[in-house]
């Protein structure tokens, strides 16, 4: 029986957003899925509730993805943090994984959010 | 006004070709379906009426307007006729949505996949000459054609040096007939620095 899991999404794209939860409840029935629009709401978001996963956009008003993936690295030691971005030059892929980040190219889509959660609860 | 060598025009339109690949590749992924794509032209002009694209000045497009700066500047568009853009958002969406939520959802659509579009061009690029480029955040508006560029007539264009480097890619869904098209909108200033660039990388490559 696979855990339920806990997932927020940051991205400032609802339609982004609609997406992948799309994915993620197709595929994992039962997975807590929330939503933030920018770094503030996610980080009081992550203060209330201890998630497994972040999925964090890199382009957002405010703090930016990677900045906000520091930040959340550091006081999560353990959660899994992704940044999905259509940003793929090599300078931020580089940063990402410096930083113990995951990397998911946008566009989102079924095959890869699934891929790549199962990949990582196959690890867990 | 500008002055390239052949080599220097040919590495500039192959550098846009691998990011338009990359882009036709992530559009194809979002569509499921097969992306056509034209061959870049690259046009150098002093005022956007004089490009040569806008067969119907009047026709109102849905246009996604992202700002870059590094060692050039400038702004991309991605531009669809605004009569397909719904369609297009229909055929993005893999999950059911009500009719009324997708007009809502028309702007956000449109601007992700400006976003994932002029990253993947843009980030080409940038990988290619080694010069990481900034993005800003996606802009979008709906306007006639001619004037997609508004910065160009009054005050601005004064200021701004007259010159305008237009790469133009167009792209083509064949199962639903959307097509729309790319620009990258430069001064001078970015073009002069863009060759040098590329002058630097040819030299390095041709090592």
């Amino acid at each position: 029986m696979p855990h339920t899991r806990s997932v927020l999404l940051v991205d400032d794209s609802k339609f982004a957003r609609l997406l992948v939860r799309a994915f993620i409840e197709g595929n994992f029935p039962g997975w807590q899925v929330d939503e933030a629009e920018e770094a503030d709401k996610a980080q009081s978001l992550a203060a209330q509730t201890q998630y497994d996963y972040f999925v964090i956009d890199f382009n957002m008003p405010g703090m930016n993805g990677i900045e906000l993936g520091t930040v959340l690295r550091k006081a999560y030691p353990a959660a899994r943090i992704a940044l999905l971005t259509a940003n793929i030059q090599q300078e931020i892929q580089k940063t990402v994984a410096a930083l113990g980040i995951d990397f998911l190219a946008k566009p989102p889509t079924q095959e890869k959010i699934t891929a790549y959660f199962k990949a990582q609860e196959s690890q867990a | 006004m500008i002055d390239l060598t052949d080599l220097e025009k040919d590495t500039i339109t192959e550098l846009i070709n691998i990011g338009v690949g990359r882009a036709a590749a992530s559009l194809s992924e979002m569509v499921d379906q097969p992306v056509e794509l034209s061959v870049p032209s690259i046009d150098f002009i002093a005022r956007f009426s004089d490009a040569g694209l806008i067969a119907a000045p009047n026709e109102v497009v849905s246009a996604v307007k992202q700002s870059f700066d590094g060692p050039f500047q400038g702004d991309a568009l991605l531009v669809f006729p605004e009569k397909r853009s719904l369609e297009l958002v229909r055929r993005l969406l893999k999950v059911d949505v009500p009719l009324d939520s997708l007009t809502d959802l028309e702007q956000e659509a449109l601007m992700e996949v400006g976003n994932i579009i002029l990253n993947a061009c843009l980030g080409s690029i940038a990988n290619v000459l080694g010069s990481p480029i900034n993005c800003a955040m996606p802009e979008f508006r709906k306007c006639e054609t001619r004037n997609l560029l508004p910065e160009e007539t009054g005050t601005a264009a004064q200021k701004a040096p007259p010159v305008l480097m237009i790469l133009h890619v167009q792209f083509n869904l064949r199962q639903d007939d959307i097509d729309g098209y790319v620009l990258f909108v430069m001064d001078l200033v970015s073009i002069q620095t863009m060759k040098e660039l590329v002058r630097k990388f040819i030299e390095q490559t041709l090592q």
